[in-house]
C-alpha cells in the first residue's frame, strides 16, 4: 500500500515570492454539488419512495440502518440551511426554542432545530408537505444532543433508542459499542416491522470504510504547501457528506476523482488560495449563519486579503474520515476494509468492525477523554505546518470548546501563536463581526501580514 | 458538642479533619469529583475519599484553562485545586459524567499534580442492559489500578465490609430524611445538607456514628414550627450552606432535594453479595437516582417521575430549582420536571447560581414565590 503522505511535502519550504501560487477552479466541483444536490432532494421524496425516514442528530455508525432498506436521516433536519441562510430566522428559532425553557446558553445548533419544530416546519417543504418521521436513533456522543433529540421524540411522538459511542477504544468497550447496534437493530425491526437485511448492512460497511479512508487522504493532501484545498471548500464538501451520509456507494467515485485531482494539484503546486504565506487551524465549529451553509464560514474568508489560508481543523476533519492515530497523537488516513484484508461475513463481522471505525479510527471518540484533544492538535498543528491556530470558544457548545484553552499555552511553547473569539455556532444573534473580524485582522498583523500583501 | 455541630466542624475545617486523619490512620486520601465514583473501592483500599467541594468565594485563578461560560461549580472545585486547597492529596479520581467537571479534572491534572489520578469510565448509556458488564469491567480495571497505586490487593471481604460501611451510611441517613416527611419536619433543610456534606467528607465509620447520635438527638430537638411552607430543592450541585439558610429564614422548610451533594449522592444501597463489584456496578447503574447526564436512554424520561414520587413522599408545596450557572445538563431537564411537577399543581422557580450567589436577588425572588404560595394556600 503506498503512503499517500509519502507524496507530500513534508517541510514548510522557504516562501517563493511572497507565497503566491498558481490557482485553478476545482474540477470536481460540479460533481459534488450535484451529489449533494440529489441526497439533500432525496429527504423531500422519501416517504413517497417508501424510504424509512429517521431523526437522529449524528453522523455516526452511519452504516447501522442501512439493513432495513433505502432510509432518510434527517440529522440537523432538512431545513438546516435555511435556517442558517436567514439570520432573522436563525434568531426566531432559537428565540422558541428559548420560550419553551431552554435558555440562550444551551447548544445553539439544536434550539436552532428545535425552533423550527416548535415553529412548525422543520419537516416541512417548501410546497407545503410534511415529512413523517418513523423513528429515532441517536448515535450518542454528546448530552445536549441525545436530551433535545429525546425532545424531538415528543414532539413528533416517535420512539425514541439511543446507542452511546463510548469515549474508550479498547476491545471490551467497541463490543459494549457493538452490542448496543444489534440491539437498535432489533429495535428497529420492531417498531418499523421490518426484516434487517444484513447483506446490506456488510455492504455499506464496507462503502464507509471505503469513503471515510478516501476522505481523510484527500484532508491529508491539505498537509502540502501551498494546500491544494482550504477548509471552507472542506465545509462545503463536509456538507455532501453530511446529506449523503458516508456509507452511499455513489459518493465513492466523486471522492476518487476528488483525490486523485487533489493529488495531480499537490504535485502541481496548484493552491486553494493565490497567496499562502501563512497556514491556519480553526478549531471548533465556525459560525454557520450569514453567509448561509452551503458556502460556511465568513470567519474562514477574513485572512484571505492577508494571504492567511485556513488549511485544517481537528474539529471539520474528525467528522467525516477514518483516521490511525499514532502514538504521538499524529493522525493518518486509515487502510480500508479491503487493504487490511478484512472482509465482513456476518452482521456480528459488520457491527464490530462499525465499532472499530468509530471508536479506534474516530478521535473524536477518544477525545471525550479531553487529554486526547490537546495531544492530537499538537500533533496536527506539527503535520499540517500550521503557523497559527483560531479557536472559536463557543458560547453555546459545551461539547467541543473543552480543551481549547488548555492548548493554547503548549501551542505557544511551540512558537504557534493563537488567537480565540467567541460565538455561537448557530445563534447569530452572540456574534459581534466586527469585533471578532477587527480581532482576526489584528492576531494576522501581529503575525507580520499586512492586507497589502496578499 | 452535638452531633450535627462536630459535622459543622469538618465541613468548615474540611482540610484539617482529612489531615488529621491520615496522621491518625496513616492511610491515603483521594478526591473525588462525582458520585459515580465507587468511593467503596477506594474504601477498601484503606483510602479515604473525599469529594471535592467548591469555596464559593470569587477565584480569578481558573479563567487561563477553563471557559468563563463552564458550570459554576467546575470553576470552582477547579480554583480549590489551583490554589492548592487540596494539595495533600495522594490520589484525584473521577466518574465519566458532565464535560464541564471533565475539564477540570483534566486541566486540575496538568497544573496541580496529583500521585495518583484514575478516570472511571461509567457508561452514559446506563440503563441499557449492556452497561453493566462493561462498567463491572471498568469498575474491576479501577480496582486493579488502586491495589498498584496502594501496593496492597483488595479481597472480596474488604470490599464487602466497605459496603457495609456505605450502605449503613445510607441506611442512616434515609431515616434523617424519613423524619423530615412529618410535619413539622423535624430538621432544618440546611442540617440535612450538612449531615450529607459531613459524608462525604468524613470517614464514614466515624460519621455513622455521628448520624446514629444525630438520630438518638433528634427526639429531642425542636421541629421546625416556624415554618409553614415545605420546599423541595432540585440542585445541580449545590452545597452553599449560606444559600440554602437564606431560603429557610423566609419561613419555608426544604424537607427533600434532588441533589449532587442530597439524595443523588446517598439513595440506593449496595447489598450483600458474593460478586461485590458486579453489585456496586447495578447500584451505581441502577440503584441511584439518575443524575441528568445518564437520563437519555429513553423517551420515557426517569428524573421527572422520580422528582415527582419525592415531592409526593414528603408533602412538597413547592419547588426551587437551584441551577448552577451554564449547567446545561440540568437546563435540559427542567423544562419537562417543571412540566411533570405542573401535572402534581406543584409550583416551582428556577434560581441560577454562581459561584458567589447573589443572596440579594434571590431573596426577594424565594420571598415573591412563597407568597404567592401562602395566598394560594388562602
Ligand atoms: S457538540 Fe456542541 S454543537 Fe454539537 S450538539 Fe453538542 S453542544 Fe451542540
Ligand atoms: S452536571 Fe451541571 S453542575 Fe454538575 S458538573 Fe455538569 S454542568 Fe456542572
Amino acid at each position: 500500500m503506498v503512503d499517500p503522505i509519502a507524496t507530500v511535502a513534508q517541510t514548510k519550504p522557504e516562501w517563493k515570492k511572497p507565497g503566491e501560487y498558481e490557482v485553478k477552479p476545482l474540477e470536481t466541483w460540479g460533481k459534488i454539488k450535484e451529489v449533494r444536490r440529489k441526497h439533500a432532494k432525496n429527504i423531500w421524496t422519501a416517504k413517497q419512495e417508501g424510504k424509512v425516514t429517521i431523526l437522529g442528530l449524528v453522523d455516526m455508525a452511519s452504516p447501522l440502518p442501512a439493513g432495513l432498506g433505502e432510509v432518510a436521516v434527517f440529522t440537523l433536519g432538512p431545513n438546516f440551511g435555511r435556517i442558517m441562510d436567514d439570520n432573522a430566522l436563525a434568531a426566531q428559532c432559537c428565540e422558541a426554542a428559548e420560550a419553551k425553557g431552554f435558555g440562550p446558553d444551551t447548544c445553539a445548533t439544536l434550539r436552532a432545530q428545535l425552533g423550527s419544530i416548535y415553529l412548525g416546519f422543520h419537516n416541512l417543504s417548501r410546497s407545503g408537505e410534511r415529512i413523517p418521521l418513523d423513528f429515532c436513533l441517536e448515535m450518542h456522543v454528546c448530552i445536549a444532543q441525545s436530551k433535545i433529540a429525546r425532545e424531538m421524540s415528543d414532539h413528533y411522538d416517535i420512539p425514541y433508542h439511543m446507542v452511546e459511542i463510548p469515549g474508550w477504544t479498547d476491545p471490551a468497550s467497541q463490543e459494549y459499542f457493538a452490542s448496543q447496534m444489534d440491539d437498535a437493530i432489533h429495535w428497529m425491526e420492531k417498531v418499523t416491522g421490518r426484516t434487517y437485511n444484513d447483506e446490506l448492512l456488510i455492504e455499506a460497511t464496507h462503502i464507509d470504510w471505503r469513503n471515510r479512508v478516501l476522505w481523510a487522504r484527500i484532508l491529508e493532501l491539505t498537509r502540502h504547501v501551498p494546500s491544494p484545498i482550504d477548509l471552507r471548500m472542506i465545509g462545503s464538501m463536509n456538507v455532501m457528506l453530511q446529506v449523503g451520509k458516508t456509507r452511499s456507494a455513489d459518493l465513492t467515485p466523486v471522492l476518487e476523482e476528488l483525490l486523485a485531482e487533489l493529488k495531480d494539484r499537490v504535485a502541481n503546486n496548484i493552491a486553494a488560495l493565490g497567496v499562502e504565506k501563512v497556514r491556519l487551524i480553526h478549531e471548533g465549529q465556525w459560525p454557520q449563519f450569514s453567509c448561509g451553509s452551503w458556502a460556511p464560514g465568513v470567519i474562514l474568508r477574513v485572512g484571505v486579503p492577508y494571504g492567511a489560508v485556513f488549511v485544517a481543523g481537528r474539529n471539520a476533519f474528525n467528522i467525516y474520515a477514518a483516521w490511525e492515530v499514532l502514538e504521538n497523537g499524529s493522525w493518518r488516513a486509515a487502510n480500508n476494509l479491503e487493504e487490511q484484508g478484512i472482509t465482513l461475513k456476518d452482521r456480528g463481522d459488520a457491527l464490530r468492525s462499525i465499532a472499530r471505525l468509530y471508536s479506534e479510527y474516530w478521535p473524536n471518540a477518544v477525545e471525550m477523554q479531553l487529554a486526547p484533544r490537546v495531544k492530537h492538535l499538537m500533533a496536527l498543528a506539527k503535520d499540517w505546518h500550521a503557523d497559527g491556530v483560531v479557536f472559536n470558544l463557543d458560547r453555546s457548545c459545551h461539547g467541543v470548546t473543552p480543551g481549547m484553552l488548555e492548548s493554547r499555552p503548549i501551542l505557544q511553547k511551540m512558537g504557534i501563536p493563537s488567537m480565540v473569539y467567541e460565538a455561537s455556532y448557530c445563534d447569530p444573534r452572540d456574534f459581534d463581526r466586527p469585533k471578532v473580524e477587527e480581532g482576526f485582522e489584528s492576531f494576522l498583523e501581529g503575525m507580520g501580514l499586512s492586507r497589502e500583501a496578499a | 458538642m452535638g452531633a450535627l455541630e462536630k459535622m459543622t466542624r469538618v465541613i468548615d475545617d474540611r482540610h484539617g479533619y482529612a489531615k488529621g486523619w491520615r496522621e491518625r490512620t496513616g492511610g491515603r486520601i483521594a478526591g473525588y469529583l462525582c458520585t459515580y465514583v465507587p468511593e467503596e473501592i477506594l474504601y477498601a483500599a484503606g483510602v479515604l475519599p473525599v469529594r471535592i467541594l467548591g469555596s464559593h468565594e470569587p477565584e480569578d485563578v481558573t479563567a487561563p484553562y477553563v471557559y468563563g461560560m463552564f458550570c459554576t461549580y467546575c470553576r470552582d472545585t477547579l480554583a480549590q485545586g489551583l490554589l492548592g486547597r487540596y494539595d495533600y492529596l495522594d490520589g484525584l479520581i473521577h466518574g465519566y459524567c458532565c464535560i464541564h467537571i471533565r475539564q477540570t479534572y483534566d486541566s486540575w491534572l496538568r497544573h496541580a499534580p496529583v500521585p495518583f489520578s484514575y478516570l472511571l469510565y461509567v457508561p452514559d448509556h446506563i440503563e441499557s442492559d449492556r452497561a453493566i458488564p462493561h462498567l463491572v469491567s471498568h469498575m474491576g480495571q479501577m480496582k486493579v489500578a488502586v491495589e498498584e497505586w496502594t501496593g496492597k490487593p483488595i479481597t472480596n471481604e474488604a470490599l464487602s465490609a466497605a459496603i457495609e460501611v456505605f450502605d449503613t451510611n445510607r441506611r442512616l441517613t434515609q431515616k434523617l430524611y424519613d423524619l423530615q416527611k412529618g410535619n413539622p419536619p423535624r430538621f432544618a433543610g440546611v442540617d440535612i445538607l450538612k449531615v450529607v456534606l459531613a459524608s462525604q467528607l468524613m470517614d464514614k465509620v466515624e460519621h455513622n456514628k455521628l448520624l446514629e447520635e444525630l438520630l438518638a438527638e433528634a427526639s429531642q430537638l425542636p421541629p421546625q414550627e416556624e415554618s409553614d411552607v415545605r420546599l423541595m430543592l432540585i440542585a445541580s450541585e449545590v452545597d452553599d450552606v449560606e444559600f440554602v439558610e437564606l431560603i429557610e429564614s423566609l419561613g419555608a422548610t426544604i424537607v427533600v432535594d434532588d441533589n449532587c451533594v442530597g439524595t443523588r449522592y446517598f439513595l440506593g444501597e449496595v447489598g450483600n453479595s458474593a460478586e461485590p463489584i458486579a453489585a456496586l456496578a447495578e447500584r451505581y447503574a441502577r440503584g441511584k437516582p439518575l443524575c441528568p447526564i445518564k437520563d437519555i436512554s429513553t423517551r420515557e424520561r426517569s428524573r421527572p417521575p422520580h422528582v415527582v414520587g419525592l415531592a409526593t413522599d414528603y408533602g412538597v408545596q413547592g419547588v426551587i430549582f437551584a441551577r448552577n450557572k451554564f449547567c446545561d445538563p440540568h437546563e435540559y431537564d427542567t423544562p419537562a420536571i417543571i412540566k411533570a411537577l405542573g401535572e402534581k399543581d406543584i409550583p416551582s422557580i428556577v434560581l441560577e447560581c454562581d459561584i458567589v450567589n447573589p443572596l440579594g436577588q434571590f431573596r426577594t425572588r424565594v420571598e415573591a414565590f412563597l407568597e404567592m404560595m401562602r395566598v394560594e394556600a388562602l
